[in-house]
Protein backbone atom coordinates (compact mmCIF):
# COMPACT_ATOMS: atom_id res chain seq x y z
CA UNK A 1 0.00 0.00 0.00
CA UNK A 2 1.28 3.46 -0.88
CA UNK A 3 1.79 5.96 1.93
CA UNK A 4 -0.79 8.38 0.51
CA UNK A 5 -3.36 5.55 0.39
CA UNK A 6 -2.55 4.61 3.96
CA UNK A 7 -3.22 8.17 5.16
CA UNK A 8 -6.43 8.20 3.17
CA UNK A 9 -7.58 5.02 4.93
CA UNK A 10 -6.49 6.21 8.35
CA UNK A 11 -7.81 9.75 8.28
CA UNK A 12 -10.85 9.58 6.10
CA UNK A 13 -12.72 6.30 5.78
CA UNK A 14 -12.42 4.77 9.22
CA UNK A 15 -13.04 7.96 11.31
CA UNK A 16 -15.98 8.96 9.13
CA UNK A 17 -17.57 5.56 9.57
CA UNK A 18 -16.77 5.61 13.27
CA UNK A 19 -18.29 9.05 13.82
CA UNK A 20 -21.43 8.27 11.85
CA UNK A 21 -21.82 4.93 13.58
CA UNK A 22 -21.35 6.41 17.05
CA UNK A 23 -23.74 9.27 16.25
CA UNK A 24 -26.42 6.93 14.96
CA UNK A 25 -26.20 4.50 17.85
CA UNK A 26 -26.00 7.32 20.43
CA UNK A 27 -29.18 8.97 19.16
CA UNK A 28 -30.93 5.61 19.01
CA UNK A 29 -29.86 4.55 22.50
CA UNK A 30 -30.69 7.95 24.01
CA UNK A 31 -34.11 7.91 22.41
CA UNK A 32 -34.72 4.37 23.58
CA UNK A 33 -33.61 5.11 27.15
CA UNK A 34 -35.68 8.29 27.35
CA UNK A 35 -38.70 6.50 26.01
CA UNK A 36 -38.38 3.49 28.27
CA UNK A 37 -37.43 5.51 31.36
CA UNK A 38 -40.34 7.91 31.19
CA UNK A 39 -40.34 10.58 28.50
CA UNK A 40 -43.49 12.27 29.76
CA UNK A 41 -41.64 13.94 32.63
CA UNK A 42 -39.42 16.06 30.41
CA UNK A 43 -42.04 16.63 27.69
CA UNK A 44 -40.26 14.95 24.77
CA UNK A 45 -42.75 13.60 22.29
CA UNK A 46 -41.54 10.19 21.17
CA UNK A 47 -43.46 7.11 20.22
CA UNK A 48 -42.60 3.56 19.26
CA UNK A 49 -43.44 4.07 15.56
CA UNK A 50 -41.01 6.97 15.41
CA UNK A 51 -38.36 4.87 17.13
CA UNK A 52 -38.83 1.93 14.76
CA UNK A 53 -38.81 4.17 11.67
CA UNK A 54 -35.61 5.79 12.95
CA UNK A 55 -34.09 2.33 13.46
CA UNK A 56 -34.96 1.34 9.88
CA UNK A 57 -33.47 4.53 8.42
CA UNK A 58 -30.37 4.02 10.56
CA UNK A 59 -30.08 0.42 9.39
CA UNK A 60 -30.16 1.49 5.74
CA UNK A 61 -27.62 4.29 6.25
CA UNK A 62 -25.21 2.09 8.21
CA UNK A 63 -25.50 -0.72 5.64
CA UNK A 64 -24.70 1.63 2.77
CA UNK A 65 -21.75 3.07 4.72
CA UNK A 66 -20.40 -0.37 5.58
CA UNK A 67 -20.66 -1.73 2.05
CA UNK A 68 -19.06 1.43 0.67
CA UNK A 69 -16.21 1.23 3.14
CA UNK A 70 -15.66 -2.37 2.08
CA UNK A 71 -15.44 -1.14 -1.51
CA UNK A 72 -13.19 1.79 -0.58
CA UNK A 73 -10.83 -0.61 1.16
CA UNK A 74 -11.05 -2.87 -1.85
CA UNK A 75 -7.32 -3.59 -1.93
CA UNK A 76 -7.29 -4.95 1.62
CA UNK A 77 -10.60 -6.76 1.21
CA UNK A 78 -9.43 -8.30 -2.06
CA UNK A 79 -6.37 -9.69 -0.29
CA UNK A 80 -8.63 -11.26 2.32
CA UNK A 81 -10.92 -12.64 -0.39
CA UNK A 82 -7.97 -14.20 -2.21
CA UNK A 83 -6.68 -15.67 1.07
CA UNK A 84 -9.96 -17.55 1.45
CA UNK A 85 -12.46 -15.20 3.08
CA UNK A 86 -16.01 -15.19 1.79
CA UNK A 87 -17.85 -11.90 1.20
CA UNK A 88 -19.69 -12.35 4.48
CA UNK A 89 -16.49 -12.92 6.46
CA UNK A 90 -14.98 -9.80 4.89
CA UNK A 91 -17.92 -7.63 5.93
CA UNK A 92 -17.91 -9.19 9.40
CA UNK A 93 -14.29 -8.09 9.74
CA UNK A 94 -15.27 -4.54 8.77
CA UNK A 95 -18.28 -4.43 11.11
CA UNK A 96 -16.58 -6.23 14.01
CA UNK A 97 -15.27 -3.00 15.49
CA UNK A 98 -18.83 -1.66 15.52
CA UNK A 99 -19.41 -3.59 18.75
CA UNK A 100 -16.77 -1.45 20.41
CA UNK A 101 -18.43 1.64 18.92
CA UNK A 102 -21.76 0.55 20.40
CA UNK A 103 -20.20 0.54 23.86
CA UNK A 104 -18.81 4.03 23.22
CA UNK A 105 -22.26 5.16 22.09
CA UNK A 106 -23.68 3.62 25.23
CA UNK A 107 -21.36 5.81 27.29
CA UNK A 108 -22.37 8.93 25.37
CA UNK A 109 -26.06 8.16 25.60
CA UNK A 110 -25.77 7.52 29.35
CA UNK A 111 -24.17 10.97 29.64
CA UNK A 112 -26.80 12.69 27.47
CA UNK A 113 -29.75 11.09 29.24
CA UNK A 114 -28.39 11.99 32.66
CA UNK A 115 -27.68 15.56 31.55
CA UNK A 116 -31.28 15.85 30.37
CA UNK A 117 -32.42 14.55 33.72
CA UNK A 118 -30.52 17.17 35.76
CA UNK A 119 -33.28 19.84 35.73
CA UNK A 120 -36.10 17.41 36.53
CA UNK A 121 -34.54 14.57 38.54
CA UNK A 122 -37.35 12.26 37.61
CA UNK A 123 -35.86 9.76 35.18
CA UNK A 124 -34.89 6.37 36.45
CA UNK A 125 -32.09 6.16 33.94
CA UNK A 126 -29.81 3.99 35.99
CA UNK A 127 -32.14 1.05 35.71
CA UNK A 128 -29.87 -1.64 34.32
CA UNK A 129 -32.72 -3.39 32.53
CA UNK A 130 -33.31 -0.45 30.18
CA UNK A 131 -29.64 -0.20 29.29
CA UNK A 132 -29.40 -3.95 28.73
CA UNK A 133 -32.37 -4.00 26.37
CA UNK A 134 -31.02 -0.96 24.51
CA UNK A 135 -27.63 -2.61 24.03
CA UNK A 136 -29.19 -5.86 22.88
CA UNK A 137 -31.22 -3.98 20.27
CA UNK A 138 -28.04 -2.27 19.05
CA UNK A 139 -26.19 -5.59 18.79
CA UNK A 140 -29.08 -7.09 16.84
CA UNK A 141 -29.05 -4.04 14.60
CA UNK A 142 -25.32 -4.44 13.97
CA UNK A 143 -25.94 -8.03 12.87
CA UNK A 144 -28.64 -6.76 10.54
CA UNK A 145 -26.18 -4.16 9.17
CA UNK A 146 -23.68 -6.95 8.45
CA UNK A 147 -26.26 -9.05 6.63
CA UNK A 148 -27.75 -6.21 4.61
CA UNK A 149 -24.25 -4.98 3.65
CA UNK A 150 -23.53 -8.50 2.42
CA UNK A 151 -26.55 -8.39 0.11
CA UNK A 152 -25.66 -4.89 -1.08
CA UNK A 153 -22.12 -6.03 -1.94
CA UNK A 154 -23.34 -9.20 -3.63
CA UNK A 155 -25.82 -7.16 -5.66
CA UNK A 156 -23.24 -4.58 -6.63
CA UNK A 157 -20.49 -7.11 -7.27
CA UNK A 158 -21.68 -10.59 -8.28
CA UNK A 159 -19.43 -13.55 -7.69
CA UNK A 160 -18.46 -14.09 -11.30
CA UNK A 161 -16.96 -10.61 -11.68
CA UNK A 162 -13.47 -9.89 -10.54
CA UNK A 163 -12.45 -7.08 -8.26
CA UNK A 164 -10.10 -5.09 -10.40
CA UNK A 165 -7.94 -2.61 -8.52
CA UNK B 1 -3.80 -39.00 -13.22
CA UNK B 2 -4.41 -35.31 -13.91
CA UNK B 3 -4.27 -33.05 -10.89
CA UNK B 4 -5.59 -29.93 -12.61
CA UNK B 5 -8.13 -30.51 -15.35
CA UNK B 6 -9.75 -27.61 -17.16
CA UNK B 7 -12.05 -28.48 -19.98
CA UNK B 8 -13.51 -26.04 -22.55
CA UNK B 9 -13.42 -23.04 -20.24
CA UNK B 10 -14.82 -19.84 -21.75
CA UNK B 11 -15.13 -16.41 -20.24
CA UNK B 12 -16.32 -13.00 -21.41
CA UNK B 13 -15.02 -9.71 -20.11
CA UNK B 14 -17.43 -6.80 -19.83
CA UNK B 15 -15.98 -3.38 -20.56
CA UNK B 16 -17.41 -0.30 -18.82
CA UNK B 17 -19.38 0.49 -21.98
CA UNK B 18 -21.08 -2.93 -21.63
CA UNK B 19 -19.28 -4.33 -24.65
CA UNK B 20 -18.51 -8.00 -24.21
CA UNK B 21 -15.14 -9.41 -25.28
CA UNK B 22 -14.28 -13.11 -25.19
CA UNK B 23 -11.07 -13.36 -23.15
CA UNK B 24 -11.00 -17.15 -22.83
CA UNK B 25 -12.24 -19.34 -25.63
CA UNK B 26 -12.58 -23.10 -25.03
CA UNK B 27 -9.45 -23.29 -22.92
CA UNK B 28 -8.11 -26.75 -21.96
CA UNK B 29 -5.39 -27.16 -19.34
CA UNK B 30 -3.99 -30.23 -17.63
CA UNK B 31 -1.24 -30.62 -15.05
CA UNK B 32 0.11 -33.44 -12.92
CA UNK B 33 0.81 -33.31 -9.20
CA UNK B 34 4.08 -31.54 -8.42
CA UNK B 35 4.45 -30.18 -11.94
CA UNK B 36 5.57 -26.63 -12.71
CA UNK B 37 3.42 -25.22 -15.49
CA UNK B 38 4.34 -22.00 -17.27
CA UNK B 39 1.72 -19.92 -19.03
CA UNK B 40 2.92 -17.19 -21.36
CA UNK B 41 0.31 -14.48 -21.67
CA UNK B 42 1.10 -10.99 -22.89
CA UNK B 43 -2.45 -9.67 -22.54
CA UNK B 44 -3.11 -8.76 -18.85
CA UNK B 45 -6.89 -9.19 -19.22
CA UNK B 46 -6.60 -12.73 -20.56
CA UNK B 47 -3.99 -13.54 -17.95
CA UNK B 48 -6.13 -12.17 -15.11
CA UNK B 49 -9.21 -14.05 -16.36
CA UNK B 50 -7.45 -17.43 -16.48
CA UNK B 51 -5.75 -16.79 -13.16
CA UNK B 52 -9.07 -15.88 -11.51
CA UNK B 53 -10.75 -19.07 -12.75
CA UNK B 54 -7.77 -21.26 -11.90
CA UNK B 55 -7.62 -19.66 -8.44
CA UNK B 56 -11.40 -20.06 -7.87
CA UNK B 57 -11.86 -16.29 -7.60
CA UNK B 58 -14.60 -16.34 -10.18
CA UNK B 59 -16.84 -18.79 -11.92
CA UNK B 60 -16.34 -19.58 -15.63
CA UNK B 61 -19.25 -18.94 -17.97
CA UNK B 62 -18.91 -22.38 -19.51
CA UNK B 63 -16.71 -25.45 -19.19
CA UNK B 64 -15.62 -27.57 -16.29
CA UNK B 65 -12.73 -27.42 -13.84
CA UNK B 66 -11.54 -30.25 -11.60
CA UNK B 67 -8.83 -30.08 -8.99
CA UNK B 68 -7.53 -33.43 -7.75
CA UNK B 69 -10.64 -35.04 -9.31
CA UNK B 70 -12.92 -32.76 -7.26
CA UNK B 71 -15.24 -30.35 -9.08
CA UNK B 72 -15.08 -26.70 -8.01
CA UNK B 73 -18.02 -25.99 -5.67
CA UNK B 74 -20.01 -23.29 -7.39
CA UNK B 75 -23.10 -23.51 -5.19
CA UNK B 76 -22.20 -20.77 -2.76
CA UNK B 77 -19.64 -18.09 -2.08
CA UNK B 78 -18.88 -19.67 1.31
CA UNK B 79 -18.01 -23.08 -0.18
CA UNK B 80 -15.93 -21.52 -2.94
CA UNK B 81 -14.05 -19.41 -0.38
CA UNK B 82 -13.30 -22.48 1.76
CA UNK B 83 -12.18 -24.42 -1.33
CA UNK B 84 -9.91 -21.53 -2.31
CA UNK B 85 -8.48 -21.28 1.19
CA UNK B 86 -7.61 -24.99 1.38
CA UNK B 87 -6.45 -25.61 -2.18
CA UNK B 88 -5.06 -22.44 -3.73
CA UNK B 89 -2.17 -20.16 -2.87
CA UNK B 90 -1.45 -16.91 -4.68
CA UNK B 91 1.90 -15.18 -5.12
CA UNK B 92 1.31 -12.15 -7.28
CA UNK B 93 1.72 -8.38 -7.10
CA UNK B 94 -1.97 -8.16 -7.93
CA UNK B 95 -2.65 -9.19 -4.31
CA UNK B 96 0.27 -7.49 -2.57
CA UNK B 97 1.51 -7.78 0.97
CA UNK B 98 0.28 -5.36 3.60
CA UNK B 99 3.25 -3.02 3.90
CA UNK B 100 2.24 -1.77 7.35
CA UNK B 101 2.42 -5.20 8.97
CA UNK B 102 5.41 -7.39 9.60
CA UNK B 103 6.31 -10.49 7.59
CA UNK B 104 4.82 -12.98 10.06
CA UNK B 105 1.48 -11.15 10.16
CA UNK B 106 1.29 -11.19 6.36
CA UNK B 107 2.07 -14.89 6.11
CA UNK B 108 -0.54 -15.71 8.75
CA UNK B 109 -3.45 -14.16 6.80
CA UNK B 110 -4.68 -17.36 5.01
CA UNK B 111 -4.60 -19.23 8.33
CA UNK B 112 -7.24 -16.89 9.81
CA UNK B 113 -9.82 -18.34 7.44
CA UNK B 114 -8.71 -21.95 7.78
CA UNK B 115 -9.54 -24.53 10.44
CA UNK B 116 -6.25 -26.33 9.92
CA UNK B 117 -4.57 -24.98 13.04
CA UNK B 118 -5.47 -23.30 16.30
CA UNK B 119 -4.98 -19.56 16.71
CA UNK B 120 -2.05 -20.09 19.05
CA UNK B 121 -0.22 -22.25 16.51
CA UNK B 122 -0.66 -19.85 13.60
CA UNK B 123 2.64 -18.15 14.32
CA UNK B 124 4.44 -21.50 14.37
CA UNK B 125 2.89 -22.54 11.05
CA UNK B 126 3.76 -19.19 9.49
CA UNK B 127 7.31 -19.58 10.81
CA UNK B 128 7.58 -23.02 9.18
CA UNK B 129 6.42 -21.61 5.84
CA UNK B 130 9.01 -18.82 6.11
CA UNK B 131 11.72 -21.41 6.83
CA UNK B 132 10.90 -23.27 3.60
CA UNK B 133 11.67 -20.10 1.65
CA UNK B 134 14.66 -19.05 3.77
CA UNK B 135 12.93 -16.07 5.37
CA UNK B 136 12.82 -17.25 8.99
CA UNK B 137 15.16 -14.46 10.13
CA UNK B 138 12.90 -11.78 8.65
CA UNK B 139 9.73 -12.71 10.57
CA UNK B 140 9.59 -9.53 12.64
CA UNK B 141 10.63 -7.15 9.84
CA UNK B 142 8.05 -4.70 8.50
CA UNK B 143 7.33 -5.44 4.83
CA UNK B 144 8.29 -2.03 3.43
CA UNK B 145 11.87 -2.56 4.64
CA UNK B 146 12.35 -5.67 2.46
CA UNK B 147 13.89 -5.86 -1.02
CA UNK B 148 11.78 -6.92 -4.00
CA UNK B 149 13.29 -10.42 -3.95
CA UNK B 150 12.51 -10.84 -0.27
CA UNK B 151 8.95 -9.63 -0.82
CA UNK B 152 8.49 -12.28 -3.51
CA UNK B 153 9.72 -14.97 -1.11
CA UNK B 154 7.31 -13.73 1.57
CA UNK B 155 4.49 -13.88 -0.97
CA UNK B 156 5.51 -17.46 -1.78
CA UNK B 157 5.48 -18.28 1.94
CA UNK B 158 2.02 -16.73 2.30
CA UNK B 159 0.80 -18.84 -0.62
CA UNK B 160 2.40 -21.94 0.87
CA UNK B 161 1.34 -21.57 4.53
CA UNK B 162 -1.90 -23.54 4.13
CA UNK B 163 -0.15 -26.34 2.16
CA UNK B 164 -2.40 -25.86 -0.86
CA UNK B 165 -2.72 -28.17 -3.83
CA UNK B 166 -1.94 -25.44 -6.34
CA UNK B 167 0.26 -22.38 -6.09
CA UNK B 168 -0.25 -19.62 -8.63
CA UNK B 169 2.45 -17.06 -9.36
CA UNK B 170 2.41 -14.12 -11.74
CA UNK B 171 5.47 -12.33 -13.16
CA UNK B 172 7.45 -13.54 -10.19
CA UNK B 173 10.86 -12.65 -11.60
CA UNK B 174 9.89 -9.21 -12.85
CA UNK B 175 11.99 -6.38 -11.43
CA UNK B 176 14.48 -8.71 -9.73
CA UNK B 177 18.23 -8.58 -10.23
CA UNK B 178 20.21 -11.71 -11.13
CA UNK B 179 20.96 -12.78 -7.54
CA UNK B 180 17.42 -12.21 -6.32
CA UNK B 181 16.01 -14.10 -9.32
CA UNK B 182 18.34 -17.06 -8.63
CA UNK B 183 17.16 -17.26 -5.01
CA UNK B 184 13.49 -17.07 -6.01
CA UNK B 185 13.99 -19.80 -8.64
CA UNK B 186 15.64 -22.01 -6.02
CA UNK B 187 12.56 -21.48 -3.85
CA UNK B 188 10.18 -22.34 -6.70
CA UNK B 189 12.15 -25.51 -7.45
CA UNK B 190 11.53 -26.69 -3.86
CA UNK B 191 7.73 -26.50 -4.24
CA UNK B 192 7.19 -29.72 -6.32
CA UNK B 193 8.86 -31.77 -3.56
CA UNK B 194 5.95 -30.77 -1.29
CA UNK B 195 3.48 -32.28 -3.78
CA UNK B 196 2.20 -28.89 -4.87
CA UNK B 197 1.48 -28.06 -8.50
CA UNK B 198 2.80 -24.64 -9.48
CA UNK B 199 1.32 -22.50 -12.24
CA UNK B 200 3.46 -19.54 -13.27
CA UNK B 201 1.91 -16.82 -15.38
CA UNK B 202 4.51 -14.87 -17.33
CA UNK B 203 4.44 -11.83 -19.54
CA UNK B 204 7.89 -12.61 -20.94
CA UNK B 205 9.80 -15.87 -21.30
CA UNK B 206 11.93 -15.26 -18.20
CA UNK B 207 11.22 -18.46 -16.28
CA UNK B 208 10.30 -20.82 -19.11
CA UNK B 209 13.37 -23.04 -18.70
CA UNK B 210 12.35 -23.94 -15.15
CA UNK B 211 8.89 -25.19 -16.15
CA UNK B 212 7.98 -28.80 -16.91
CA UNK B 213 5.37 -27.75 -19.46
CA UNK B 214 4.69 -24.42 -21.13
CA UNK B 215 1.48 -23.03 -22.61
CA UNK B 216 0.80 -19.84 -24.53
CA UNK B 217 -2.37 -17.84 -24.03
CA UNK B 218 -3.09 -15.71 -27.07
CA UNK B 219 -6.36 -14.32 -28.41
CA UNK B 220 -8.28 -16.32 -25.82
CA UNK B 221 -6.80 -19.66 -26.90
CA UNK B 222 -4.41 -21.71 -24.81
CA UNK B 223 -1.91 -23.77 -26.79
CA UNK B 224 0.90 -26.00 -25.62
CA UNK B 225 4.32 -24.75 -26.73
Amino acid sequence: MKKSNLYYHLFFHAPLLMLLTILSYTIFLSAFLLLSAGVAYIQIKLDWIMLISYAIVMLIILSVITSNVTFCQKRICLNLYVAGASYKQMICLVTRKNYLLIFLSFGFSWYIVNMLDIPVHKLETLHIFHYGIGLLICFAMNMAVTSSSYYLIKRKNPLRERWEA
Amino acid sequence: MEYILMHHISQNHFHPNRQSVKVLDQVNLTARRGEIVGILAADPTERAALMAILGCLCVPESGSYFLDSNPIPLESDKLLAAFRNYNIGFATERYPLDERNNVLENVRVPLYFSCKCAKKKMGVEAGKALTVFGMQNYAERVVWTLTQGEKVRVMLARAFVNHPKVMIGENILEGLNHNQAETVIDCINQIPAQGITTVLFMEREDAVEYCDSVYQLKNGKLNRV
